[in-house]
């Protein structure tokens, strides 16, 4: 397991190895969406009270909790890369930032949807959407600045500095949005208050959630790799890799010419 | 130099408070923007007590968010210019204890004030006794906490060029748990109700923040600095 | 339940569909943009070598 590990936190074998796992994690992706999008749309009776309008809760809520996850997953990462100098864990940060900015982003707009046919408006400062909109302000933050340090180490490290402050700060934020919320909406109907939600409903949200996760670590690989070869461009295996078929004739007649 | 570390701390401390004093009229700015933006939300909303005494507690603190943000900007930018950083990040001594140095002398230059001018600004929003009371001090222990937060977000964007609008994208939200605690606490007080929750959560934060803090600031300049 | 009861999704059918179609755009910019951003990075190391191949 460990030396597994060990193998995969060097670029080289990262990028063999994860080539090989995205098939399979498309494969995995579908076979949960599938049957959620199959049983969230078609199966699953109506909500007694929301009608079908519910249904839009099989995108909102898992892009909901992978905004949260993805926020985290980038602090951790970021940890790994700042405390034990790994170039994979930076990269891996890196990159699933702009996922995790669009995951916030789909939360927010299908909360805005959602809220429109429950609330009778796009927006209301519902904890949960006023949460979400803050999210996105550390993303935006956490990308701005990655993107206003050159140096891709340097970036790397002040961005894993300021993701981790932010992990910090959210469940505070949250705490204290749930709060200033209660105090001010005063008893409005909370479209999230638990009711024991019948498994017919159930199922297709976890199955959905299942398929984001993988989805989100297939997507992250596919950015992961393509930046590292970016990265690791000077690199021998790289040259090894992609470098041959440029050395045609072609580039050999230019050889003379020039 | 001073030997032992808290000896440095209080070198730290002095200088960037002798340094401030040296530039007097700099050391006006930050309260004079505080005092400029609250003065204009009657001018800009409604002179109606009525209103200002509803949005008082909110304007008055958004001022204090901003002011302490524009302040910040200038933390480390003169002392990663000419060296003066590098050379505490060098010294034998724990960086996060000067780092902490710096941020209470910046405190003492751009909070205090805040807090001193806040009863002038409660008068002119024609708020009540007990609301100017807990305004004062929501913003005794909230300051302090704006100053340490913000000092992350300078510290990391101290190396940069054009850092300004970046430190704003990056400290602002990390600001609304404040920001939420003491504006209720206001509005709480405006109302006759007990604010004690809400000064106990400001606190907690300010523990938090002065004891995590002085470690991210550290961590951040050794980063902009290599 | 027929398809047209489905898609009218007892009158929600334009916020539900909306939803649903605005996941499934933000789900393929997800992967679109890494496959363009691939092709562009090879591009780019490709002219890289060829370049210090010429200068060798």
């Amino acid at each position: 397991m460990w030396a597994f590990l060990h193998k995969l936190a060097s670029p080289k074998h990262f990028y063999r190895i994860t080539g090989r796992w995205i098939p399979w994690l498309w494969v995995i992706t579908l076979l949960f969406m599938v049957p959620g999008l199959y049983l969230g749309l078609w199966v699953a009776p109506p909500d007694y009270q929301q009608g079908d309008s519910f249904r839009i809760m099989y995108v909102h809520v898992p892009a909901a909790w992978m905004s949260l996850f993805i926020y985290v997953f980038m602090a951790v990462t970021g940890g790994i890369g700042l405390i034990w100098n790994m170039k994979m864990a930076d990269i891996m940060a890196a990159s699933s930032a702009p996922i995790g900015a669009s995951f916030t982003f789909l939360a927010l707009v299908t909360g805005a949807i959602w809220g429109k046919p429950m609330w009778g408006t796009w927006w209301v400062w519902d904890a949960r959407l006023t949460s979400e909109l803050i999210l996105l302000f550390l993303y935006l933050g956490y990308i701005a600045l990655q993107a206003a340090i050159e140096e891709p180490r340097t970036a790397a490290r002040a961005a894993a500095i300021l993701a981790i402050v932010g992990s910090v700060n959210i469940p505070i934020i949250h705490y204290s949005v749930e709060w200033w919320n209660t105090l001010h909406q005063g008893p409005t109907v909370t479209r999230m208050d638990k009711p024991a939600i019948h498994p017919s409903m159930l199922w297709p949200l976890l199955l959905m959630a299942a398929a984001f996760q993988v989805y989100f670590f297939t997507v992250l690989l596919m950015r992961a790799r393509t930046e590292l070869l970016w990265r690791e461009r000077r690199a021998r295996w790289v040259r090894e890799m992609f470098g041959n078929s440029t050395r045609t004739p072609f580039s050999n007649t230019e050889k003379v010419v020039t | 130099m001073a030997k032992s570390p808290l000896a440095a701390f209080w070198a730290v401390l002095q200088r960037d408070l002798r340094l401030a004093f040296r530039h007097r009229g700099e050391l006006l700015n930050p309260p004079l923007f505080f005092l400029m933006v609250v003065s204009l939300y009657p001018l800009g909303v409604s002179p109606e007590p009525e209103i200002l005494r509803t949005i008082a507690p909110g304007v008055i603190w958004i001022a204090a968010l901003l002011a302490a943000l524009f302040s910040l900007e200038n933390l480390f930018k003169a002392d990663f210019l000419d060296g003066t950083l590098e050379q505490l990040a060098l010294s034998p001594h724990p960086l996060p204890l000067l780092a902490a140095g710096k941020v209470i002398a910046h405190w003492l230059i751009s909070g205090l004030p805040m807090i001193i001018l806040a009863p002038v600004l409660a008068l002119l929003l024609t708020m009540s006794k007990d609301a100017t009371l807990a305004l004062v001090m929501t913003l005794a222990l909230g300051t302090p906490l704006l100053s340490l937060i913000g000092a992350v977000g300078t510290a990391l964007t101290v190396g940069l060029k054009r850092g300004g609008v970046l430190l704003t994208l990056l400290v602002l939200p990390l600001y609304i748990p404040v920001l939420i605690f003491a504006t209720n606490a206001v509005t709480a007080a405006t109302a006759g109700m007990p604010i004690s929750g809400q000064l106990y959560f400001l606190g907690s934060l300010l523990v938090l923040a002065a004891t995590l803090a002085p470690f991210s600031i550290a961590a951040a300049i050794r980063i902009s600095l290599s | 339940m027929n398809w047209q009861q489905w898609f009218d999704m007892g009158g929600y059918g334009a916020y539900v569909w909306s939803s649903y179609a605005l996941t499934a755009i933000i789900l393929l910019w997800n992967l679109i943009t890494p496959i363009f951003r691939r092709r562009e990075v090879l591009r780019k190391i490709q002219n890289w070598y060829r370049q210090e191949d010429r200068l060798s």
